[in-house]
């Protein structure tokens, strides 16, 4: 007997295909439900790559995305250490300058470095940095004399900070920010949109970043580390619940002379590019402004030392790669925060 | 309710419950790997790896890794030539001072990138990635 014959089979299967026919129907709004899809947007900002992605992609989100990249810009210009506008500026001259509560409170992180790391992240290299050229086009080896005058106006302990804003400076002192704004930027922008109600995302500008809230479709965010010797390789991956990740690297900007490379990571103690042994460190920790200062930090200072600085730094976890690919880790990862080498 | 058919087994309510046959299954598979591809296919969603998203002043644009090429690119600093072959692709002749985007490439997986932040340049290959970011 043929199905179209049998009036039970033909209500059978009638019905049958009425439910998936439904199925089919419901499957874009079911699929949207389980995928998340993310909104992403990248600009060229600080001298870097930016890139947000924020859970879901609405128009509210959008808009709080945008926002959260004009807080960017207005941080990014503030602390722009070629600023003629800048407060900062007026440091230079060795005057007195009111800092607005941004630039206040991203001094203070990295005066705060400064000390916890005895120096070895300094915010006021300003001068010896742009001897270098490292904050412009056209890095060059500086003479020793221009090198020896430029490392007169260094050193953080120069700095007093009033109560109401106020900053004064024994003799001309110049800052870049550069090692603490762009973590602190990130951060800033979390800020934004998370007050505005958005559920989960990556700020990430150029390595350093923040990730909020839930992963959608997956418990953790998960974050490669670059590779130093690999430009489009990964060192490892970590799996992070929430929290920042700042790296650096002696790979990021550098120029090669004589075999010889010179990179931007400058030692305080000597003016040029440190070579400690290290040729990246990965700091994780709550905050960006923090996990940016102490991977330059960490960087400086070398392996013991600068694992040492990590460890002694509460909520702070680290990963150093040294120069021979060696791989040394701070107590916590492993437990804390997942690391798998790659 | 309850039904018998004609072998005098039970069929459940109103016939609706019965033994699956092979056909029910095979149309179920069918349906179901419809039913989760063809929205995909619906939305076009990219990124296989084979695309290159190019950001520069000028705004974004999409090159394909399987068609050989050069293209020019413009940024502050001058043209930089995007070079694709054999489905890898570089960049060259930057006319930026450090040359680090020259270092970074070729690029051939998806989230492989290239970047020459003075002129600003990012090349990325499209595509479902690992990770959810880098950090470098």
């Amino acid at each position: 007997m043929r199905i179209s014959e049998n009036p039970v089979s033909r209500r059978y299967l009638s019905t049958k295909i009425i439910v998936l026919l439904a199925l089919l129907a419901l499957a874009p709004i079911l699929q949207g439900c389980g995928s998340r899809k993310p909104f992403r947007e990248t600009r060229f900002l600080m001298g870097t790559l930016v890139e947000i992605v924020a859970y879901p992609d609405t128009t509210a989100v959008r808009a709080s995305v945008d926002r959260a990249f004009k807080r960017m810009t207005d941080i990014a210009a503030l602390a722009d250490p070629r600023s003629d506008t800048s407060p900062l500026s007026l440091l230079r001259e060795g005057k007195k300058a009111n800092l607005p509560e941004n630039l206040r409170e991203i001094l203070s992180v990295a005066i705060d470095t400064a000390r916890r790391s005895s120096g070895a992240f300094d915010p006021t290299m300003g001068k010896v940095i742009h001897l270098w050229g490292f904050d412009g086009d056209e890095p060059g080896i500086p003479s020793s004399a221009e090198l020896k005058a430029a490392m007169k106006t260094v050193g953080y302990a120069r700095l007093k900070m009033g109560s109401a804003g106020q900053v004064t400076a024994t003799g001309p002192v110049w800052l870049d920010l550069g090692g603490v704004a762009k973590g602190y930027a990130v951060d800033a922008a979390v800020k934004v949109m998370k007050k505005e109600g958005v559920e989960s995302g990556i700020v990430n500008a150029g390595g350093d970043l923040r990730a909020f809230g839930k992963r959608p479709g997956r418990k953790t965010w998960r974050i490669g580390i670059q590779d130093p010797d690999d430009p489009q390789g990964m060192a490892g991956v970590l799996d992070l619940a929430a929290g920042s990740v700042a790296t650096s690297g002696d790979y990021e900007r550098y120029f090669i002379v004589d075999g010889v490379r010179y990179h931007h990571i400058l030692d305080p103690g000597t003016g040029r590019p440190a070579r400690s042994g290290l040729r990246s460190t990965t700091v994780i920790t709550s905050d960006c402004v923090l996990a940016d200062s102490l991977a330059t930090a960490a960087f400086v200072l070398g392996p013991a030392k600068g694992l040492d600085l990590l460890e002694r730094t509460s909520g702070v976890e680290g990963i150093l790669i040294e120069t021979g690919g060696g791989i040394l880790k701070t107590s916590g990862v492993g437990s804390v925060v997942r690391f798998e080498k790659r | 309710m309850r039904s018998v058919n004609r072998k005098g087994k039970e069929e459940g309510v109103g016939g609706l419950v019965r033994r699956p046959t092979l056909w029910d299954v095979a149309l179920f598979v069918a349906l179901f790997v419809l039913v989760f591809t063809i929205p995909g296919i619906i939305r076009g969603e990219k990124g296989d790896g084979t695309t290159l998203e190019v950001r520069t002043q000028a705004g974004v644009a999409t090159f394909s890794l399987l068609e050989d090429g050069v293209h020019t690119l413009s940024g502050p600093l001058g043209e930089a030539k995007l070079t694709v072959r054999g489905g890898k692709a570089r960049l060259e002749n930057s006319p930026c001072p450090l040359k680090i985007g020259e270092a970074m490439g070729p690029v051939s997986k998806p989230g492989d990138v290239i970047l020459c932040i003075p002129n600003r340049i990012s090349i990325r290959v499209t595509g479902k990635v690992a990770v959810d970011a880098v950090s470098r």
